[in-house]
């Protein structure tokens, strides 16, 4: 019983940073003014979220957003996994220290460093790629941050590149439980490596696999802010705008000129729209992982 | 358990009764006047203290030991005491206080330039968190008149218009910043003289002649490496505007937010045929590699590294100066400026963007004496006090020259400019012209470090033009000579009487002050047709979106017209004609 007071701590944290600051989603269904605040500004009903579903951008970003998350799941959730099994069967112990060492590494570089790095590398005059490009090619690299399948591509596999490493920690963690005396029983019975790995690993880890999907999907509108902004430009924009940015521009961003354009009432109801369909999606999903494979997060 | 009752019940009283106490002598004190004469200092006799909240700033070390500080309290009788708001949280900070009733405010709130917004400020004076000061412009201001007497184009009524609110009350103490330069940089282009030279080309004047010297540069390889690696003309996103400005203009006169106003009716340039005219012509130099598609997506940083190369390989870039250049790189000084090119109609129509003068502090109902604070704060917008804000104190910040050193600077710069394979002094100021060399000599380095003499611009100041100019880094000046901004400085005498001609402030739709019916008509709907219109002119211009199709076009503006261009056009044309009666 007193080790449940352990729980006191973590518990009033979510209490305090989770729950309480979802008393300020009820300004999506008000029209904020400073006076007002969170509980007294104007009772506005659905007109916020009317506001949305009929904006010019409604359905663009919430395409975009879709693409680059599923896009960002199928093209990454493999990668880890893979890597994973791959490194599990490497024998050489050293070797193996610095290949996860080497790998995981990018995922401590900052998000606007690396941004910064991409800006660099694949500039079409003076980067590596433009260089290389025009070197091999003989032509003018075409620009990849310009457009929106370039800002697509370099997103998601930027992306792949940086955390592979350190998302296969968990699977690695997962298969040194596996039974030693499973792969010499296999290999006695004259099983490939190969054939072990795909009849004593994979199913092993495949509720750990299946746990991190689901949570991953749960997140399938949650495109993370920071970096998408960071690559847009005009041009790509029409790919770019995703609901957490446009969220930003709509709630905090002040244009120059004929005065400020904040809207805090509509970027709150776009920020609550997308937490529920993350919610339904994560509920979705979790059935139906729980329908196929026994394994569910309740 | 009843003590602690009994301890709470007293402190209650005590607050109550406090609270009262407080109310009450404020209601007295505000009846009597405890002020001298306007322009007599000290502004009181009997030291009274005023509550001055500002943000916390990076050159400013200790507001309240600052030297600027002590001085003030010393030439006004006044003692400030300092509220300290985090950097880049003041405008939070004192939101939550409002929304908390507004006890917990500074009697005085400072501001940096560029000041605080009309749309944020209406809110609170809605409130009743700010003090309406109208009539004391008519009844205590002394110093700032004397300030503003050394601007040409600003006078107190202009700062009246842009500092009155819908309601007709000025809710601010104002502070300008006149910069010749600023005005005209927005729309800046500058081109690499080396190149006009080895091409042996004037530098273009017109439209037509800006593309036939793109192409000499892309096809006659001026650097002389004998490899078509020459990109004509470059820029980067963060100074996309001045591109769009520089290019757009001779077809349409292009502003910040493309707003127009032709004889007090207000449309979106965005809209007009002028704009897609302006987008045939850009591009056709896009699409015949004339312009770097790379500005659209390169940050200043790329952008200075192709710059550096050797040997050079940009024959031009959209930009307020070169000083994104190191200061040692020879290349920094040989970029000239290229001046707005004549349209196809014939004219010229130059991008011209006022100083507008800005409400930099603000008065809160907790003053009980807000003629003292007003006084104080006009006292601020005086000569003396405007300069040791901006530049700090004589023989310590900065120095006078003698006259000598001003005859040898200005036939220092007369040699420089015959030097010039065209004299542009002459050129453009005719044959007399003599510079305007600055009176006093401060270190430019200044700007930017910790220090604790004076308040970084921070609050009221009036740097009006014919101050602003007497302060130059002649330290550096033999490097300076022709980095354009400050040669343009140099200059502005002449400059700013050649200029007259643009300065057309009913052409220019800026410092309006929105009703609130109107503010929220604006806030709903213009940043996304703002980022609509930046967007396609993108794909317009590097051909993602065909200009020449009619049927593309007409999807443009009905997309633009969907989104909602009339009514905030709509509420635009209200507010301008409201205020330019």
């Amino acid at each position: 019983m007193p080790l449940y007071s352990f729980l006191i701590i973590p518990v009033v944290y979510v209490i305090v940073f989770r729950y309480i600051p979802m008393l300020g989603a009820q300004l999506a269904f008000r029209r904020y003014s400073i006076l007002g605040g969170i509980w007294n500004s104007r009772w506005v009903g659905f007109e916020n979220f009317e506001m949305f579903f009929n904006s010019y951008q409604f359905n663009r970003v919430l395409s975009n957003t879709l693409r680059l998350s599923l896009y960002l799941i199928f093209a990454g959730f493999p990668f880890p996994v893979i890597f994973a099994l791959l490194l599990n069967t490497i024998r050489a112990r050293r070797f193996k220290r610095v290949v996860q060492t080497v790998t995981y590494m990018p995922h401590f570089i900052s998000t606007t460093v690396l941004v910064g790095i991409m800006l660099q590398f694949f500039n079409v005059n003076y980067g590596i790629y433009g260089k290389l490009y025009t070197a091999l090619v003989g032509a003018r690299a075409p620009d990849l941050f310009s457009s929106g399948t370039g800002f697509v591509n370099l997103y998601i596999w930027s992306g792949i590149w940086q955390d592979f490493g350190w998302g296969s920690i968990m699977y690695l963690a997962a298969l040194t439980n596996v039974n030693p005396e499973l792969h010499e029983a296999a290999q006695l019975d004259g099983a490939s490596r190969f054939q072990c790995m795909l009849h004593i690993d994979i199913p092993a880890i495949i509720p750990i696999i299946t746990i991190m999907l689901v949570l991953r999907a749960g997140s399938v509108m949650n495109i993370g802010f920071e970096k998408v902004f960071l690559m847009q430009n005009d041009l790509n924009i029409a790919a770019s705008e995703v609901i957490s940015t446009y969220e930003y521009k709509r709630g905090f961003v002040v244009s120059s000129g004929i005065g400020s354009t904040t809207d805090v009432s509509l970027s709150t109801t776009i920020g609550l729209f997308n937490s529920t369909i993350n919610l339904l999606v994560l509920v979705v999903v979790n059935f139906v992982a729980g329908k196929l494979g026994e394994t569910s997060l309740w | 358990m009843s003590l602690k009752k009994t301890c709470i019940r007293t402190l209650a009283v005590l607050l109550v009764l406090s609270m009262a106490w407080g109310g009450l002598a404020s209601a007295q004190v505000s009846a009597e006047v405890i002020h001298n004469e306007k322009g007599v200092l000290p502004i009181v006799n009997e030291p009274i203290t005023l509550t001055v909240g500002v943000s916390q700033n990076t050159m400013v070390q200790d507001w309240q030991t600052n030297k600027q500080t002590l001085y003030l309290e010393e030439k006004t009788g006044i003692n400030l005491e300092f509220v300290v708001y985090p950097l880049n949280e003041m405008q939070t900070k004192l939101e939550l206080a409002i929304a908390a009733g507004g006890g917990d405010l500074p009697d005085i709130l400072l501001f940096e330039t560029p000041g605080i917004r009309q749309s944020v400020l209406m809110p609170w004076a809605e409130a009743g968190m700010i003090l309406p000061l109208t009539e004391y412009y008519d009844s205590l201001l002394y110093w700032g008149k004397e300030t503003l007497a050394l601007s040409d184009d600003i006078d107190l009524d202009f700062v009246k218009k842009y500092l009155t609110s819908y309601d007709g009350e000025i809710y601010g103490v104002y502070g300008i910043t006149e910069s010749i330069n600023n005005q005209y940089a927005i729309s800046r282009v500058l081109m690499y003289g080396p190149w006009l030279e080895a091409l042996d080309k004037e530098m273009p004047a017109t439209t037509e002649e800006f593309y036939n010297y793109l192409i000499d540069m892309r096809d006659k390889d001026p650097n002389g490496n004998g490899i078509r690696d020459e990109i004509p003309f470059s820029g980067y996103s963060g100074a996309l505007d001045n591109a769009k400005r520089f290019l757009m203009t001779p077809f349409v006169y292009t502003q910040q937010d493309y707003w127009i106003a032709e004889d007090g009716v207000i449309s979106s340039a965005a809209t007009k045929d002028g704009w897609r005219e302006g987008l045939r012509y850009v591009n056709k130099l896009f699409s015949e590699g004339l312009i770097d598609p790379a500005m659209f997506t390169q940050d200043q940083a790329t952008l200075t590294v192709a710059l550096s190369q050797e040997p050079n390989v940009i024959g031009g870039y959209a930009r307020w100066s070169t000083t994104n250049l190191a200061a040692d790189d020879a290349d920094r000084y040989l970029y000239r400026r290229l001046e707005q090119l004549q349209g196809p109609d014939g004219k010229t129509v130059k991008s011209w963007w006022p100083s507008m003068p800005t409400i930099d502090a603000v008065i809160t109902k907790n003053c009980e004496h807000p003629e003292v604070a007003f006084m104080l704060l006009d006292y601020l917008n005086s000569i003396e006090m405007s300069i040791i804000t901006r530049y700090g104190y004589e023989g310590v910040n900065w120095f006078p020259n003698d006259e000598e050193t001003i005859k040898a600077q200005q036939e220092k710069f007369i040699e420089f400019w015959q030097n010039q394979p065209e004299n542009l002094l002459e050129k453009f100021y005719g044959e007399d012209a003599l510079p305007l060399v600055a009176k006093n000599r401060y270190d430019t380095t200044q700007w930017g470090t910790l220090q604790n003499d004076w308040w970084a611009g921070v609050g009221p100041d009036s740097m009006t033009y014919h101050l602003d100019t007497q302060f130059y880094d002649l330290g550096n000046l033999d490097n300076e000579l022709s980095a354009m901004s400050y040669v343009n400085e140099f200059i502005a005498k002449y400059a700013y009487e050649q200029a007259a001609q643009y300065r057309d402030i009913s052409k220019v739709v800026t410092g309006l002050v929105f009703t609130q019916e109107e503010q929220e008509v604006v806030n709903r709907y213009f940043s996304e047709i703002l980022s609509y219109i930046n967007e396609s002119w993108a794909a317009f211009a590097i051909g993602a979106m065909d200009v020449n199709n009619d049927g593309v076009w007409q999807d443009y503006l009905n997309t633009l017209e969907k989104m909602g261009i009339d009514k905030v056009t709509e509420a635009v044309q209200t507010c301008y004609t409201r205020m330019n009666q």
